[in-house]
């Protein structure tokens, strides 16, 4: 079913046109992720999306025409860019003040961390508590929907691990979720469908079908080790790529990740991750082939 | 959500601005009431200039004798003649004003004239109320600027309007609501101040002239305290109603505090500065947008033709508000 529906969205800034979308759906309940280099607009599209710019063309919210009936935001929770609230109220007042219902209030405060500073005055709140009140507010107001721009924007890692399980703790309750991020390898984690964005034109990017371990990045602290793992993995006919003390295994789905890490073991490598996903490469393969 | 935006309204810090202001409008007003001219023989006494001193009845017909007859006679038209108030004009109303005095029986001190409560410093309820209120513009007029200018841009300025206008109410609804809110606020507390300034005032009660007659064109009115205090108080609130608004959304239009500031500030100083060297048709308007009518009856230009300075003023405010409108719809509001 569609929640959201793009038909002939055009914006300019000026004489420029920043986004151009023939047609894009996105499915009630899915998660989506728009990645791209800076300027390529996705935080324009998700503007557009909650009627804070003015756009051509026509974006469909469970089937109402967005600028007539500006009303279907009500159930929708937001960030775009940095958040920014009330320096005179409290965290707790802020998102009383924007949001009706607050039943989810303290759940939610609780899996981001950050229950004991929501009574605190918002002006003492550090760059990276207003980002995480910021996404709680969008998830509490998000009854249908959360739309998240940059939402890990200074978030030290055990807050961005909140922030996604927040995230994914919505979307399993069914809110379909739209986020776009610089931080591609960390976003990949809260979504399941992802968009290219480039030229002002939005492409669907298709994950390839590999298993979780499928490649794996080894990294070793010398030469040395690097030449005695090389050896082994010729030994034990297993594909690989070598760069530097890097090695790049490739288990083919014989092996899981622990059971390739169990083998290399003895080689004393200082790093192992696992990059069958990595959309970081991914991405940089497909946006020179755009 | 009216209630929230009416909780959130003291939030506004920039509000304490205007704490000095209402001090300097409370000394300014004590000052103007206190030291305006006159000795203090004439402060509690002689409350018109129209009439001269009488102790009786018999009096006050001698004097209206004498000036009927001088009115009647056409005489006085020369310039020495204008200058001591015998010209034709002045002496219609003093001629109606004794005869006022003379059909209701009233005694020396009971009646006071609107020059004696616009000009001269008396200490009469009316002028205690008058000096408080000509002060008090210049806070209306400050806190129509500031409010006007921040309430609703402070949003755009912060960036809290992506929050704010993502609600999924109307931009305009919410425009109007935080107008209105604000608007009620100015208003609530002008009423607070012009009441407290009333009763206040009631301290002269025993020394002041019950009846205040003023000239509109060449109709004469009476009117108690309470009828000027009700005088008062509408001419001010319609003023800053009309301020407030055309302010308020020429900064939603602008979309920036600064230049919402700036330019009404510029505007009033200009206004000011311009009605000091221009011609009286010019001064009454001066005097019209700073106090609204309660200013027309100023002795220099009670004439009722200046109230169609409200026409323009009210096509202003519309024009405004419409302009604002169509430009908050299609406004981005996200920077």
């Amino acid at each position: 079913m569609t929640h959201i529906k793009i038909l002939n969205l055009k914006k300019y800034y000026g004489k420029k046109l920043v986004l151009d979308i023939d047609s894009l759906d996105l499915e009630k309940g899915q998660s989506y992720g728009f990645f791209g280099a800076n300027g390529s607009g996705k935080s324009t599209l998700l503007k557009c999306m909650t009627n804070l710019v003015d756009y051509k063309g026509e974006i469909q919210i469970e089937n109402q025409n967005l600028k007539k009936n500006p009303s279907i935001l009500k159930d929708i929770g937001l960030i775009i860019e940095n958040p920014v609230f009330y320096n005179e109220m409290t965290g707790r007042k802020n998102i009383e003040y924007f949001c009706d219902d607050t039943a989810l209030l303290e759940e939610y405060a609780d899996i981001m961390g950050i229950k004991d500073i929501l009574d605190k005055k918002y002006r003492s709140y550090s760059l990276g508590m207003r980002q995480k009140l910021g996404i709680l507010l969008a998830c509490v107001k998000g009854k249908k929907a959360v739309i998240l721009d940059e939402p890990f924007n200074g978030l030290d890692i055990i807050s961005v691990e909140k922030a996604i399980k927040l995230i994914n703790h919505c979307h399993n309750k069914g809110l379909t979720i739209i986020l776009t991020s610089h931080q591609l390898d960390i976003s990949q984690k809260a979504v399941d469908n992802i968009y290219l964005m480039k030229n002002c034109r939005i492409h669907k990017f298709v994950l390839p079908k590999n298993k979780a371990g499928d490649k794996i990045l080894f990294e070793f602290a010398n030469k040395g080790d690097a030449d005695k793992a090389e050896n082994f993995l010729i030994c034990q006919k297993i594909k690989y790529e070598r760069e530097d003390d890097m090695l790049r295994v490739f288990s083919q789905g014989k092996y899981t990740f622990y059971e390739i890490i169990d083998l290399l073991k003895p080689f004393e490598f200082i790093k192992a991750e696992d990059i069958t996903f990595s959309i970081k490469e991914l991405y940089l393969e497909m946006e020179k082939s755009l | 959500m009216i209630k929230k935006e009416y909780i959130h309204f003291f939030t506004r810090k920039y509000l304490l601005f205007l704490l000095p202001v209402l001090i300097f409008v409370l000394i300014s007003g004590y000052m103007t009431f206190k030291n305006s001219g006159g000795n203090d023989e004439s402060m509690y006494s002689h409350f018109s200039e129209y009439v001269d001193f009488y102790e009786n009845r018999e009096e006050l017909q001698a004097q209206y004798d004498y000036y009927l007859q001088l009115y009647k006679s056409q005489e006085a038209v020369s310039d020495d003649d204008i200058a001591i108030g015998n010209n034709k004009d002045m002496l219609y109303k003093r001629v109606s004003i004794l005869k006022f005095c003379l059909d209701n029986n009233l005694q020396f001190d009971q009646v006071i004239d609107g020059a004696n409560v616009f000009t001269n410093g008396k200490y009469t309820t009316f002028n205690y109320l008058y000096s408080y209120t000509i002060a008090f513009v210049v806070f209306a007029i400050s806190a129509c600027i500031l409010l006007g200018s921040c309430y609703q841009t402070a949003d755009t300025y912060k960036k809290t309007s992506i929050f704010v206008y993502t609600t999924g109410e109307k931009r305009n609804k919410i425009i109007d609501r935080k107008f209105l809110v604000s608007l009620s606020m100015l208003v609530g507390f002008s009423l607070i101040y012009y009441i407290l300034v009333a009763l206040f005032g009631l301290q002269f009660l025993k020394y002041s002239p019950k009846h205040l007659l003023y000239f509109l064109g060449e109709k004469l009115f009476d009117i108690n305290y309470f009828e000027f205090f009700l005088i008062v108080l509408s001419s001010q609130t319609i003023m800053l109603v009309l301020t407030y608004t055309f302010i308020y959304y020429f900064a939603v239009a602008v979309k920036n505090p600064i230049i919402g500031l700036c330019t009404m500030f510029l505007l009033f100083a200009v206004s000011v500065f311009m009605t000091s060297i221009l011609n009286k048709d010019i001064c009454a308007l001066k005097d019209f947008l700073q106090a609204g009518y309660i200013m027309l009856f100023n002795a220099e230009v009670y004439e009722i033709k200046y109230c169609l300075y409200f026409i323009p003023l009210i096509v202003a405010v519309i024009a405004m508000i419409v302009i604002s409108k169509v430009v908050s719809k299609k406004a981005d509001y996200s920077r």
